[in-house]
């Protein structure tokens, strides 16, 4: 494969001589972040991109490999705008790009790119897959709240050490208002190993997991290595309709002692579903540090039954002290172990904050592999290519293919305070990342010469966005703020539980328990008061009609949130299509898409599997595009912004023009401009139809050059 | 290290680079130390080939699936007289030994076919995690992903018909049923609805076919220059699934996905519901050359008016499960085609009054059908106490079931195929067939 050429194999970085240490015991320790900071003069992302493109053309040098040319405008046009904001530019876009004369206009679009909404919508895409985002988490969970935490962490460019310390220390109920980073434990509910191994793997590149059940088969780690880290999160609680005293209002008290003392299960019954259920699911135990090993561990390093205190398989121990169980807390743990269902007694040892000194120690800068798996993720996704393949398996002898370029990067990340945005930046504005794409492929245990990005399928998201930009292209005008109504909705909820008078917490476990006991009585009632309701509220009901008839958003919120407040939600504004189908952003769609939608054709992650996304070809994928998207989205839609667009624009040769740069985002060349200028002439509506169809269709528009 | 690299590269793309790379570095051509550490490597075999199979009585599966949990004790281990049975008759069948619910006077004829699964047993309680359980023969873990059953039946015996899916799903397939670890070739075609077939498998509304081979040829032309220039590998991938759509849209096989070619009868027999159509469907497929069909019935987590419940879905399963059976058998298809039926848990034996007498969750006994493909019927394998509570004679547990069908179908049980991290799986996780019901 050309460009690829032999390596020498350097020196160990320094970093990797920390994770030489086994069991845990830190034998070196890397330089401070603070020592290494000073070496980057300021946080400079020009600076930053030029140092990448010196280090790879040393890396090229050494290598007798060639950089691609830098590629065209068109192209760099079309590539940043899919991955920086997942989409094609529309042809307004496009063209004040590519009419600009301004020397400095790639860096001001990369600027302007990152600092958009769609940015948000893109990224938040990508951490979807990589965080196994779902719309509904079991158990009457919703996931909105922690997309909503998701959307805000991205809008805000929150750092990524608190990103992943606020996953890590989420704490409290899932739909409390702003406390959807407990989605991270709720997606993994009764499942804290799990949950363990996947924050190993996500946040450290560390594949632990199968010493899970046994030691690992051909790494170092142990069966016992994995239980005294899983013991930092063993405790966790998953709550269901426990809500902790202090959390309860004085009416909720009252009624559920009234209630209990009634003996009525019931009762009980309705109250624990619809009045703690939706206001105390979530997580609690802040973690106790300890863990018990199963009665029947197998191997000589410990025996079943023992306490194993929480330790790190590599890096520095973190600080924590731990509260050792008393004799009265060890009797009644081991009288649960002999119960089939341990963990459904309820016992935990004593909450230490073990969960908190755990974050800091993932997300120390110390713990180099932190900053080194994030950056060279980044760089993946940006090159085609990690710097460490696969990205997320780092052992004690992992080199980056360019050590150098991994050390610059990670240095650069720490010294920004761990922002991705600006890290994605200096990777946007390096010439190596702006080189034309490479076309081969890479192959395990191959060094790789950076030459250019690859060339690679749009994915799923980036395909339906950026048809959607097609039919809509102020598309990203209507994406939702970070707080989506669905996630408003839940908060709402869940406070005005709290704001409930005893009478009326009363009358909702009646009401609740009327629809359970007799379905039929409760629909005639439920329909009695909807009418009285609506009687009520009838002037705001045709305020709203109005607002949508003249298509005026402002209006039609504020007619939304006074029927809200009356008792009368209304759900969703309309829009465009039917609920799954909509022409709105990915991001905006449930996660992930329902069943048979056409991103789970084109490979949406079903977010099991962390990066569950799929670019393999299906034929129901080609179909959809041969006989089924295009057509009925596009050709047979005369709203369709890129049908309008064509019918306003006068002249063969300006369409032909026009279909290009909307779909591929360039100009034609002079041949393709002759032979489809001779088409539509024979037949103009027939000829514009084929070209359009055709432009979709085609590689050029499925795959990112 | 070293092992581990060499069988985490075990999914078919990177065994080929991985022998490309070994080529190229025993050729000398672009050898690199990196590289040393495959070498003394054994040549892995071709990880996509079908599986070589053992002699088999089953060529074809068709899996019925009662999502939600159907109560065993109100369809197919009933308990005459018992203070748990309710309002339920048994009734008679066909075979002596076998007795089915009052609402299966249909099926109560093609019971001779059948051999009733009465101890099945789980230890998954809620309904994901049953349902894939019961699709895998793995519990549900949150760092892998099992193929399902039709995925490993895809992978390891290939396909029939090469013009055609190997795995279908018809209805709502559930969360978490995929192809795993497997790549997505071996996912299934997803059919929603059964009479709307194969979606987008013809020309648009106004597209004539002169209009659709015009838009081809043009296609072509562009996409031979695109490809002409960046010749990668997942380029050429496309091109070539534009030709088998093409290929697919103009086969005469896609009427395999048409129920308007079946007499108005024979619809009318399977029954005018989804299930029924779905069953049919899947009778149309696997005579075309697919060789997994999954259909799904949902809506059997009787929570509350169990009684009514089991009045309203059974007929809808009686009347398509015989119309099935008695169609492949008169089609010379039952012989080689392994019919099951099967679901996630059974429901307690206790009725719980105050919700108009409904059944929870119960995984500890449950039933499940197998008929065809080399079972023998009439008959029904193992028991459960007289509560229907507890298995008391020939447990089979959910890997054992799925055992019995890949034994049925050839599939080698030790057969183990890596997951691209590296971890050994076989299908049906060291399950055990019931080779009695074989006999």
């Amino acid at each position: 494969m050309s460009g690829s050429t032999p390596s020498r194999i350097r020196a160990i970085p320094v970093f990797l001589i920390g994770f030489l240490a086994l069991g845990g015991v830190l034998m070196l320790r890397p330089a401070p972040a603070s020592a290494r900071i000073a070496a980057v003069p300021a946080p400079d992302a020009a600076a930053a991109a030029r140092e990448i493109d010196a280090i790879v053309a040393r890396f090229q040098n050494e290598h007798g490999a060639k950089a691609n040319p830098v590629c065209d405008d068109e192209t760099f046009l079309r590539r940043l705008y899919l991955s920086a904001i997942g989409r094609v530019p529309t042809t307004e876009e496009a063209r004040r790009f590519l009419d600009s004369q301004d020397s400095q206009r790639r860096a001001k679009l990369v600027d302007e790119l990152l600092d958009s909404k769609g940015w948000v919508s893109h990224r938040f895409n990508r951490w979807a897959d990589l965080l196994r985002i779902k719309s509904r988490l079991g158990g009457q969970v919703s996931g909105a709240p922690y997309e909503h935490w998701l959307k805000d962490a991205l809008a805000t460019n929150k750092p990524y050490d608190r990103m992943v310390t606020e996953l890590l220390t989420a704490n409290g109920a899932a739909h409390a208002r702003d406390n959807g980073a407990t989605g991270y434990y709720l997606r993994d509910r009764g499942m804290p190993q799990d949950n363990m191994a996947n924050t190993m793997r996500l946040f450290l590149g560390t594949r632990i997991e199968c010493a899970q059940c046994h030691n690992h088969p051909f790494d170092k780690w142990t069966q016992l290595d994995f239980f005294k880290l899983s013991a930092f999160t063993a405790d966790l609680v998953y709550r269901d309709v426990t809500t902790l005293a202090d959390e309860k209002s004085a009416a909720i008290r009252e009624v559920q002692q009234e209630i209990r003392r009634s003996g009525d299960r019931s009762k009980q019954q309705a109250f624990n579903l619809r009045i703690l259920r939706g206001t105390s699911a979530g997580i609690s135990h802040t973690g106790s540090g300890l863990a018990m090993l199963p009665k029947d561990y197998q191997y000589d390093d410990a025996k079943g039954g023992d306490i194993v205190q929480a330790q790190v398989p590599f890096g520095e121990q973190p600080a924590l002290k731990v509260r050792q169980p008393n004799r009265r807390q060890l009797e009644r743990l081991r009288r649960a172990q002999n119960r089939p269902n341990r963990r459904g007694d309820g016992f935990r040892f004593p909450p230490v904050n073990s969960r908190a000194a755990f974050a800091e120690w993932v997300t120390s800068p110390q713990n180099d592999r932190f900053s080194a798996v994030a950056v060279n993720r980044a760089w993946q996704e940006a090159m085609g290519v990690g710097l460490v393949e696969p990205v997320d398996d780092f052992g004690d002898d992992t080199e980056a293919m360019i050590p150098e370029l991994l050390r610059h990067l990670q240095d650069y990340f720490v010294a920004t305070g761990f922002d991705l945005k600006e890290l994605q930046r200096a990777i946007f504005l390096s010439r190596t990342w702006q080189r034309e794409a490479v076309t081969e492929e890479w192959t395990p245990g191959e060094v790789w010469a950076f030459r250019g990005p690859t060339l690679r399928r749009l994915s799923a998201e980036q395909t339906w966005d950026s048809l959607v930009t097609l039919v809509d292209r102020d598309v990203d005008a209507g994406l939702e703020a970070p707080l989506s109504e669905e996630a408003e909705r839940v908060y709402a909820q869940h406070d005005r539980v709290y704001e409930m008078t005893a009478d009326e917490l009363r009358a909702e476990v009646d009401r609740f328990e009327m629809r359970r006991q007799d379905p039929a009585k409760f629909r005639a009632e439920e329909r009695r008061r909807l009418a009285a309701l609506r009687e009520k509220a009838a002037p705001v009901l045709r305020e709203l009609r109005l607002a949508r008839r003249a298509q005026d958003r402002d209006r039609e919120r504020a007619a939304l949130a006074k029927l809200e407040e009356l008792g009368l939600p209304q759900g969703r504004p309309a829009r465009r299509g039917n609920r799954d189908n909509r022409t709105v952003r990915a991001s905006d769609l449930p996660q992930p898409a329902p069943a048979g939608h056409f991103l789970g054709r084109f490979g949406q992650s079903d977010r099991e599997v962390i990066s569950g996304a799929q670019l393999d070809p299906n034929v129901p994928q080609v179909l959809d595009l041969l006989n089924g998207f295009v057509e009925e989205q596009i050709l047979s839609n005369p709203l369709a912004s890129l049908i309008e667009e064509l019918d306003g624009t006068q002249g063969v040769e300006a369409r032909i023009r026009l279909a290009y740069l909307a779909i591929l985002s360039r100009r034609p060349d002079a041949e393709e401009l002759g032979q489809w200028r001779a088409e539509i002439r024979r037949d103009s509506d027939e000829g514009l139809a084929d070209l359009v169809w055709t432009l979709v269709n085609s590689h050029e528009f499925r795959f990112l050059r | 290290m070293t092992l581990k690299s060499i069988l985490r590269e075990s999914d078919e793309q990177s065994r080929r680079a991985f022998l490309a790379n070994t080529a190229r570095g025993l050729l000398g051509l672009g050898a690199m130390p990196l590289f040393s550490r495959f070498a003394g490597a054994a040549m892995p075999q071709d990880a996509a080939a079908p599986v070589a199979l053992r002699p088999a009585t089953a060529r074809n599966v068709i899996y019925l699936y009662m999502s939600g949990g159907m109560s065993h004790l109100d369809t197919f281990d009933l308990k005459p007289g018992s203070e748990v049975q309710g309002p339920i008759e048994r009734l008679k069948t066909n075979a002596d030994d076998v007795f089915v619910s009052q609402h299966f006077p249909l099926l109560a004829r093609h019971m001779d076919k059948v051999a009733v699964i009465n101890s099945l047993s789980s230890n998954q309680g809620a309904h994901e995690q049953g349902r894939y359980f019961m699709h895998t023969s793995y519990e549900m873990r949150g760092t892998i992903k099992h193929p399902t059953l039709g995925s490993w039946v895809h992978r390891m015996a290939g396909r029939v018909n090469p013009n055609l899916p190997g795995h279908v799903t018809v209805g709502n397939a559930g969360p978490g049923e995929s192809a795993g670890f497997l790549e997505s070739r071996y996912l299934p075609l997803p059919i929603g609805d059964p009479e709307a077939g194969l979606q987008n498998s013809v020309r648009a509304k106004g597209v004539d076919e002169k209009t659709f081979a015009r838009r081809l040829d043009r296609l072509r032309r562009m996409n031979g220059a695109f490809a002409d220039r960046y010749g990668a590998k997942a380029v050429r991938g496309y091109s070539d699934m534009y030709d088998d759509a093409v290929k697919l849209m103009s086969s005469a096989d896609l009427e395999a996905f048409d129920l308007e070619r079946e007499p108005e009868a024979v619809r009318a027999a399977y029954g005018d519901d989804p299930f029924g159509q779905g069953c049919l469907l899947a009778r149309r497929l696997v005579e075309h050359g697919v060789r997994f069909v999954e259909v799904t019935s949902g809506g059997w987590d009787t929570h509350n008016d169990n009684f009514e419940q089991m009045e309203e879905k059974c007929p809808v399963i009686d009347r398509a499960l015989a119309s099935l059976l008695a169609d492949l058998e008169a089609r010379g298809l039952l012989d080689e085609t392994i019919v099951v039926l099967a679901t996630e848990f059974g429901r307690t034996p206790e009725i719980v009054t105050e919700r108009n007498s409904g059944r929870n969750h119960h995984p500890k006994a449950f039933s499940g059908l197998l008929a065809g493909g080399g079972i023998r019927g009439g008959r029904t394998w193992g028991k459960t106490d007289e509560r229907g509570e507890n298995v008391i004679e020939n447990k089979v547990l959910v890997p054992d079931f799925n055992a019995t069908i890949a034994h049925a179908l050839g599939l080698p049980l030790d057969h183990v195929l890596t997951s691209p991290s590296g971890r050994p799986f076989t299908v049906a996780h060291k399950g055990k067939p019931i080779l009695e019901l074989f006999a």
